[in-house]
């Protein structure tokens, strides 16, 4: 930090990142209002805890092993390469604690990445990107809590929450989320606001979950026929949804680097150029993120509310579908392209899901496979013609990568297939398998909350009991 | 003394200041330490819930508990 720039560039970066994590945890509040609101009573505090306890569990996994494995795994390992350097985020690194730059006991080692930028660079952002990151950690096992609703044992959704959140999640963001991932360098893979690399996986994953899972006792009748279980509270849903939307603002802004000199990433040489950049270091602007956002977030919302009638969950599910769907390409499409493709995925979202649930009975109680999945997978796809032949890759990478359609196809595939679906369906089996995966019966009709149900009915007795007798010894009561 | 390599701030130079967290050196030992934490969470709570889905299934064996279950959720 001995430069005025320096320091400046440092500090805000820093406070930048600081920023988006409070603002991210709003995507929280939000997802746990809205199952809430959607679970029936009898099931409201296990729902609620079922999604509050993956804050600690994915927190200190992501810590021990989910950030190393984004600095150790952009080749792979084994397809373009080995394991890379990471010992900045190994969990007994210098740099995963309070540091300021100078030197400590392992100082070689705790020096680590982007080292070469100088000024204490990675010392001071360890932490904020660590955070930034570990949020959409929470983010994408959040969205699989809400297809598993009513049913899944929480100790099991609680390893499920773990796989993702600090492991398959982020092998997908190493792969196609870091500047060096294989799939950016080879595929050309883009997919700067998360499309696939949070929701076409989360979705995947949910799915893969679900059809372990099964769906809930009363959903299909006999014949085969859905029937609808509507949200206990659409207040709440609602609210909760507009809370989601409200973090996403973080969401997108921790997608970006705030600022860097595109001299030093392989610009014109000699030419000071600071910029925001997308993740993969190319160049967009904060106004980028604000057109199209709002942008894609009203296509959606239109479309969702023509398709379902009005219907409000679904107008609010479709915002949400809209903005997902033009992610992958929100850094650069036309505010206007950005509303038609918020559109085309809302449409898409709410046609599949029910089409899904008819054809295969599948119980998705939130639509979360839907919203996030499939619109997260045509959003990608979209984006492979939007974009065709721009540099996925930075100016520093040569060759040029560029966006296909192929590419971007094969990116979806392996975001909800390979690392989504796949591996939620084997660990789903084994749980299964074990008797872990699904509550009882009789605890599903009951609900899961009776335990505590008949706990408190006997504490307001009790009280009630005291209240008499005390209302006898004062001779209010005969 | 202090348990941080920092015993005053006083002429400090921070370019020349690593970790200011105690017990530099010790973080593999609070690695493994945070790892047991976590495991035990997972065997901890998996007895809770056993004991938890126990007390519901007993309950669900009532058959007025249960249709007050039913009549309240056709209701809501």
């Amino acid at each position: 930090m001995d430069t005025d720039i320096g320091a400046l560039t440092v500090i805000f970066t820093e406070f930048y990142y600081w920023v988006t994590v409070p603002l991210m945890f709003l995507i929280h509040v939000g997802f746990c209002m809205y199952e809430v609101g959607a679970t029936r009573h009898k099931n409201h505090v296990h729902t609620l805890m079922k999604n509050t306890m993956l804050i600690p569990l994915v927190t200190v996994t992501f810590f021990f092993f989910g950030w190393w494995i984004y600095f150790a795994f952009p080749n792979g390992p084994g397809i373009t390469g080995g394991i890379t350097q990471s010992d900045n985020a190994v969990p007994w690194s210098e740099l995963m604690g309070t540091h300021l730059g100078g030197a400590g006991p392992s100082l070689e080692s705790a020096q680590g990445y982007g080292v070469e930028l100088g000024n204490s660079f990675w010392n001071r952002l360890n932490g904020v990107f660590w955070a930034a990151f570990l949020l959409f950690s929470w983010t994408a096992a959040s969205i699989v809590s809400g297809a598993t609703i009513e049913r899944i044992r929480p100790s099991a959704f609680w390893i499920l929450a773990v796989v993702i959140g600090s492991f398959t999640w982020i092998i997908d963001a190493a792969w196609g989320w870091h500047p060096d991932g294989w799939m950016v360098t080879q595929l050309g893979y883009h997919d700067a606001y998360a499309s696939g690399v949070i929701h076409a996986i989360a979705g995947g994953f949910a799915l893969g979950v679900v059809c372990v899972l099964g769906p809930r006792i009363g959903k299909f009748a006999p014949d085969g026929t859905p029937r609808n279980i509507n949200p206990h509270n659409k207040w709440l849903v609602t609210i909760g949804l507009f809370l989601i939307y409200c973090g996403f603002w973080g969401f997108y802004v921790a997608c970006n680097v705030p600022i860097i000199d595109h001299g030093t990433l392989g610009g014109a040489e000699g030419v000071v150029n600071f910029t925001a950049t997308t993740i993969y270091l190319t160049p967009t602007t904060l106004s980028a993120i604000v057109f199209n956002f709002l942008m894609s977030l009203s296509g959606g919302l239109i479309m969702g509310y023509i398709v379902s009638k009005g219907e409000a969950f679904w107008t609010y599910s479709a915002g949400l579908a809209g903005i997902i769907t033009a992610s992958a390409g929100n850094d650069l499409y036309h505010p206007i392209q950005a509303m038609i493709i918020g559109a085309i995925g809302a449409w898409c979202a709410y046609k599949m899901h029910f089409w899904v649930e008819r054809k295969f009975k599948i119980d998705d109680p939130v639509g979360a496979i839907a919203v996030h999945g499939y619109a997260g997978f045509i959003g990608l796809v979209i984006c492979g013609f939007m974009l065709w032949g721009h540099p996925a890759t930075a100016a520093y990478h040569d060759p040029v990568a560029v966006i296909t359609p192929w590419g971007q196809f094969l990116g979806a595939c392996i975001m909800f297939i390979v690392l989504g679906f796949i591996p939620a369906y084997i660990v789903s089996k084994i749980l299964s398998g074990m008797g872990m995966l699904r509550v009882p019966p009789a605890v599903e009709l009951v609900g899961l909350d009776m335990s505590e149900d008949i706990a408190e009915e006997a504490d307001a007795i009790a009280i009630s009991e005291a209240d008499i007798a005390e209302a006898k010894r004062l001779g209010l009561l005969s | 003394m202090s348990t941080t390599a920092v015993e005053t701030w006083a002429g400090a130079d921070l370019s020349q200041i690593g970790p200011i967290y105690p017990m530099v050196g010790m973080e593999v030992i609070l690695f493994i330490i945070g790892l047991l934490f976590w495991l035990a969470f997972h065997v901890m709570q998996a007895g809770i819930e056993k004991r938890e889905m126990e007390a519901d299934e007993t309950a669900a064996r009532s058959p007025e508990r249960l249709q007050r279950v039913f009549d309240e959720e056709a209701h809501e």
